[in-house]
């Protein structure tokens, strides 16, 4: 009787050490949060037009989460400051190159306030010497699921040299670009990747934590693209009239939506000679 | 049809010279075409038909000129809008009710005058953004009072009769009375 007690206790544990469990791990950043963190009091965009004088110095940071969820979701799912930097430099290696660019500033989201909304921003913008600052927000889920196969850990030995976990990584990045001192949204784009693999059972955590970078990675390369793409298309926006409440000045100090326009003060005032002539007839 | 396709843009250097003429027919929007139609009908009704005659068919040849003055002048991605061609207008309608018969004439050419002088000056000074939608080019309207001049000097003032003895006598004792 003890005997096969001892031999299902030893089974069991077997079993125990040798399974593999799903495991997820979700980053994930929230702009709304950052931005507007008391919906009711979310402040009004100035009601005066932009003026952007180019070239402009562009900050560039990613959104600090909430305190509680650590800075991306979750406490072991932070990312470095090294690595933050490097992910955000994928942009500024992209855009430093533009004409209308005079510099990209990367800002560390250390220096942003969780929930700070427009006054952290404004901080960071007198701070950094910018006025228009791009906010990158991540949304990470990585998943990593045993496959049936994976019973042959039960040989420990195969827990080290089998891969029979799948990982698959999916990242959504989103860049929403500010004009800070009229709390004035500009333009946005998305970035995203899919990575999925295999690992080991001891391996799962060291191989989720790199693909989580190179997903991240591949999204803000994804992304530059993206942001490129509505730069041109937000400046013939204003070029054509639909983003009236932005102008550009560019270098020589005209405006890219230049016009003949005579203005209403002046259309008025000839209406005005015209009444007159009655008078002096 | 997209009204990018006639806006006055460094393509018509390259080939799309249509573009000389039609950036100054296109606009933004409809406050940016009224305020412009405007200028440009306003001035033109003071005046006699053979001197608006003469102004309108003027335009059609000073307008590719304005258009390349910009191009030269001024560096922009697009430009829109009637207002060089309405400075014109207001310029040589100005003139020529200068040479007018009539008190009242003369009285407006001036007060059009006084206007466009006013108008140019308010926007050298660099406050010409306010009270429009669209950043105005002070280039385009410099040019467009030029054309005027341009335009009453060759076309209309050699068909313009001066004021006659007799109208200056007639303004002078209305005036008295």
């Amino acid at each position: 009787m003890s005997r096969r007690i001892l031999i299902t206790a030893l089974l069991g544990l077997v079993l125990f050490l040798g399974c593999s469990f799903a495991r997820q791990v979700h980053r994930r950043s929230n702009l709304m949060s950052f931005l507007y963190p008391k919906a009711t009091e979310a402040p009004k965009p100035s009601a005066q037009g932009v003026r952007l004088r180019l070239p402009l110095r562009v900050g560039i940071a990613f959104v600090p989460s909430e305190a509680a969820y650590g800075r991306y979701g979750g406490m072991d799912a932070t990312l470095p400051g090294t690595v933050e930097k490097r992910l955000l430099n994928v942009v500024r290696d992209a855009f430093q190159s533009r004409d209308w660019v005079k510099e990209v500033v990367v800002i560390p989201s250390t220096y942003l306030t969780p929930g700070g909304g427009f006054a952290s921003l404004d901080q960071v913008s007198q701070m950094f010497g910018v006025d228009v600052i791009a906010l990158v927000s991540i949304d990470q889920f990585q998943s990593s699921d045993p496959y049936p196969l994976s019973f042959l850990y039960l040989s420990i030995v195969g827990a080290y040299v089998l891969p029979l976990d799948h990982n698959d990584t999916r990242t959504l990045i989103d860049a929403a670009v500010f004009y800070v001192p009229a709390r004035r949204f500009l333009l946005r784009a998305p970035g995203q990747s899919r990575i999925t693999g295999h690992s080991t059972a001891v391996d799962v955590s060291e191989s989720m934590r790199e693909r989580s970078v190179k997903g991240l990675s591949m999204a803000m390369t994804d992304l530059s693209a993206n942001l490129s793409s509505e730069a041109d298309r937000f400046k013939q926006d204003i070029i054509s009239g639909e983003r009236n409440d932005v102008d550009v000045i560019n270098k020589q100090g005209t405006s890219i939506r230049t016009s003949g326009s005579i203005g209403w003060f002046w259309a008025l005032s000839l209406l005005l000679v015209v009444a007159m002539r009655r008078l002096w007839s | 049809m997209s009204a990018e396709l006639f806006a006055l843009t460094p393509a018509a250097e390259h080939g799309e010279i249509w573009r000389l003429w039609t950036g100054h027919l296109v606009h933004y929007d409809f406050r940016h075409f009224l305020t412009n139609a405007i200028a440009v009908a306003v001035p033109i009704a003071l005046i006699d038909r053979r001197s608006r005659r003469s102004i309108l068919l003027s335009m059609t040849l000073l307008a590719p000129m304005i258009s390349l003055a910009l191009l030269a002048g001024a560096h922009f991605d697009e430009y829109r809008g009637a207002s060089a061609l309405a400075l014109a207008v207001w310029v040589a309608s100005a003139l020529t009710l200068l040479r007018g018969q009539s008190a009242s004439d003369r009285h407006t050419g001036a007060a059009l005058i006084a206007l466009a002088i006013g108008k140019l000056a308010f926007e050298t000074a660099g406050a010409g953004h306010l009270w429009t939608e669209v950043a105005p080019l002070p280039l385009a309207h410099i040019a467009g009072a030029i054309a005027g001049v341009a335009a009453f000097i060759a076309v209309i003032h050699p068909h313009t009769p001066l004021p006659t003895p007799h109208a200056l006598d007639q303004t002078a004792r209305t005036h008295q009375y």
